[in-house]
C-alpha cells in the first residue's frame, strides 16, 4: 500500500539531494571557493552515490515498466485481459517525445550530461508511475 | 574602555576587511547571521501563511529557509574567513533534512 506516495517521496529526496550537492559543488567550482564541500569526505560520497542511486532507479523502472505492461491475467474476470492499450499509448508517446526532447536538452542545457539525470528519472518516474497505474486499473491494490 | 581589553577592534580605515576582523574576533557571527536567515524566513514565512490560510505548511518553509541559508553560506565560502567547512556542511546537511521531512510530509497527505 501506498506504493505510489512512497516511491515519489524516496526519488523526490534522491532528485533533491543530488540537486543541491551538484549546485553546491558547481558553485564552488565555478566561483574557485577557497571552502568547497567536495572537500568533506563523506559529502563528496554521497553525491556519486545519489547518481548511482538514480541511474539505477531509472534502469529498474524501466524494466518494471515493461513488465507491467507485457502483464496478461487469465480470461473470464471482468477486467482487461491484457495492458495491450495502455502499451501502445505509453509507448508511442515515449517514442514521439525523445526526439523533441533531445532538441531540447541540447539547445537549453548544452551537450554536458549535468542536467540529464535529472531528465531521465523524470521520465522513469512517469513510467513506473504509469505503469502501476495500469497494474492498478489491472489488478487493484496499489495507491 | 573595557571592550577594548577584550576584542581588538577592527580597522575601519580601510574597511576590505572589516567583517572578516570582526568575524575573526567573534567567531559566532557567521553562524548567527545563518541562523537569522533561516529563522526569519522559517518562522515569517509560516506564520504568514497560517495568518492567511489558517494553516501553516511547516515542512514547505524549512526547506525555503534552508535554500535561502544556503545560498547565504556558499556566498560566504568565496573567501576565507566567514564560514568554516564544518558550517558549511551542516547547512548543507540541514537543507537535506528539510527535503528529506518535505517530501515524507507529502507522502503521508
Amino acid at each position: 500500500m501506498g506504493q505510489i506516495q512512497w516511491g515519489l517521496a524516496f526519488v523526490f529526496i534522491a532528485c533533491f539531494t543530488f540537486a543541491v550537492l551538484s549546485f553546491a559543488i558547481g558553485f564552488a567550482n565555478d566561483n574557485s571557493s577557497p571552502i568547497d564541500i567536495s572537500d568533506d569526505t563523506q559529502l563528496s560520497l554521497l553525491y556519486p552515490n545519489t547518481s548511482s542511486n538514480l541511474s539505477t532507479y531509472n534502469t529498474e523502472s524501466a524494466t518494471s515498466s515493461q513488465s507491467i505492461l507485457n502483464t496478461t491475467i487469465a480470461p473470464g474476470s471482468q477486467t482487461a485481459q491484457s495492458s495491450g492499450p495502455f502499451t501502445i499509448t505509453f509507448a508511442n508517446a515515449i517514442g514521439v517525445v525523445t526526439n523533441i526532447m533531445g532538441v531540447g536538452y541540447q539547445k537549453i542545457f548544452g551537450s554536458t550530461d549535468g542536467f540529464g539525470i535529472f531528465l531521465s528519472v523524470f521520465i522513469g518516474v512517469i513510467g513506473l508511475i504509469t505503469a502501476l497505474y495500469i497494474w492498478k486499473a489491472l489488478f487493484g491494490g496499489v495507491d | 574602555m573595557l571592550f577594548l581589553d577584550l576584542y581588538t577592534l577592527p580597522n575601519s580605515t580601510t574597511p576590505d576587511q572589516i567583517l572578516i576582523d570582526t568575524i575573526a574576533e567573534v567567531d559566532i557571527v557567521p553562524k548567527l547571521l545563518l541562523a537569522f536567515v533561516f529563522f526569519v524566513v522559517f518562522i515569517g514565512g509560516s506564520m504568514r501563511q497560517s495568518l492567511r490560510t489558517g494553516t501553516a505548511d511547516f515542512a514547505m518553509w524549512s526547506v525555503v529557509a534552508s535554500l535561502c541559508t544556503l545560498m547565504i553560506a556558499l556566498i560566504m565560502s568565496t573567501a576565507i574567513g566567514f564560514i568554516s567547512l564544518e558550517w558549511l556542511v551542516i547547512v548543507v546537511v540541514i537543507t537535506i533534512l528539510s527535503g528529506v521531512w518535505l517530501y515524507f510530509d507529502r507522502a503521508m497527505t
